[in-house]
């Protein structure tokens, strides 16, 4: 039993020590979890100042519009005033459906370019919100692993505080001579091992 | 109509405008202020089109993975755990057999 016990231990320091992962990588996990969070407010920003330009966008092209409907509105005054008075009344009539016809899709050529710059600027800010999601998300992707790697520390924390004991510290001394003698005993240690591999 | 098509169309129809008589004269440039109001309500056409180039993974998909990611550490750390009462024992036991 206490060979059994000796060899185990020998077997099974190695390889969890060598397969822990390295503090400086623990270290760049948890650092990694902060720079998604200045990236997550850099892209907050930025979609804020791209929202901010599309809206000015918005309003200069409106009043663009509204100025261009005035000028519009302008000229059938002016026709009204200037050329529809010297018409017969025949030209008159035509004059006055075709005035008509024409503020009727001045009108409506506004509706639907101002409907459309709304649906555009919607579009925008649903995509500059799902740009947003996804960056932190990507956070909580790198918080989970790091939750995997943050896990091993309780194996870390047995084999740091086993390995300075002075017993551990002599058998490690003397693993290369007794380390050949593990193969008589080796149905035992897998046993052993297979049954903490599987830890349930 | 594209943005160009539109503007080639307005210099097309301005220059028409400039050699009619009236009422024909203003009744062509009232076409001309309706291109321009549909050339005005493109105006963002050009930086929704940018963005809805970009491609996102699914964020349902990556709630999974993250959802079978933590699940798996879960069922590591019960394995450490499980790991650790163990060991405990055995360094007890070496402590008395050394």
């Amino acid at each position: 039993m206490q060979k059994a016990l000796v060899w185990l231990t020998l077997v099974l320091i190695p390889p969890l020590t060598g397969c822990s992962t390295p503090p400086e990588v623990k270290q760049l996990s948890v650092a990694q979890i902060k720079y998604f969070d200045t990236a997550i407010e850099a892209v907050r920003l930025q979609s804020e100042a791209l929202i901010i330009a599309a809206e000015r966008i918005q309003e200069q092209a409106e009043a663009r519009i509204t100025e261009t409907e005035k000028q519009s509105l302008s000229r059938f005054e002016r026709l009204a005033v200037d050329t529809i008075p010297s018409q017969t009344e025949d030209e008159r009539k035509k004059t006055a459906e075709q005035m008509l016809e024409g503020v009727v899709k001045t009108n409506q050529a506004s509706v639907n370019a101002r409907q459309r710059l709304a649906e555009d600027l919607a579009a925008i800010k649903a995509k500059t919100q799902e740009l947003e999601a996804y960056i932190a998300q990507m956070k909580e992707v790198q918080v989970a692993l790091d939750a995997y790697l943050q896990s091993e520390q309780a194996g870390e924390q047995w084999l740091r505080g086993v390995l300075k004991q002075p017993s551990v510290q002599s058998l490690l001394a003397t693993a290369n001579d007794l380390l050949p003698k593990v193969t008589e005993n080796i149905k035992t240690v897998k046993a052993l091992l297979s049954g903490l591999g599987t830890g349930r | 109509m594209t943005r160009k098509e539109l503007d080639n169309k307005i210099r097309e129809l301005t220059e028409t405008a400039d050699g009619l008589d009236e009422p024909d004269k203003t009744f062509k440039l009232n076409e001309v202020d309706r291109l321009k109001i549909e050339i005005e309500g493109m105006a963002l056409q050009e930086l929704r089109n940018k963005l809805e180039q970009i491609q996102l993974p699914d964020i349902e998909e990556m709630d999974e993975q993250i959802a079978a990611a933590k699940d798996a550490t879960t069922a590591h750390k019960t394995r450490v755990d499980a790991f650790n009462a163990a060991i405990e024992i055995l360094t007890a036991a070496l402590n008395i057999a050394l």
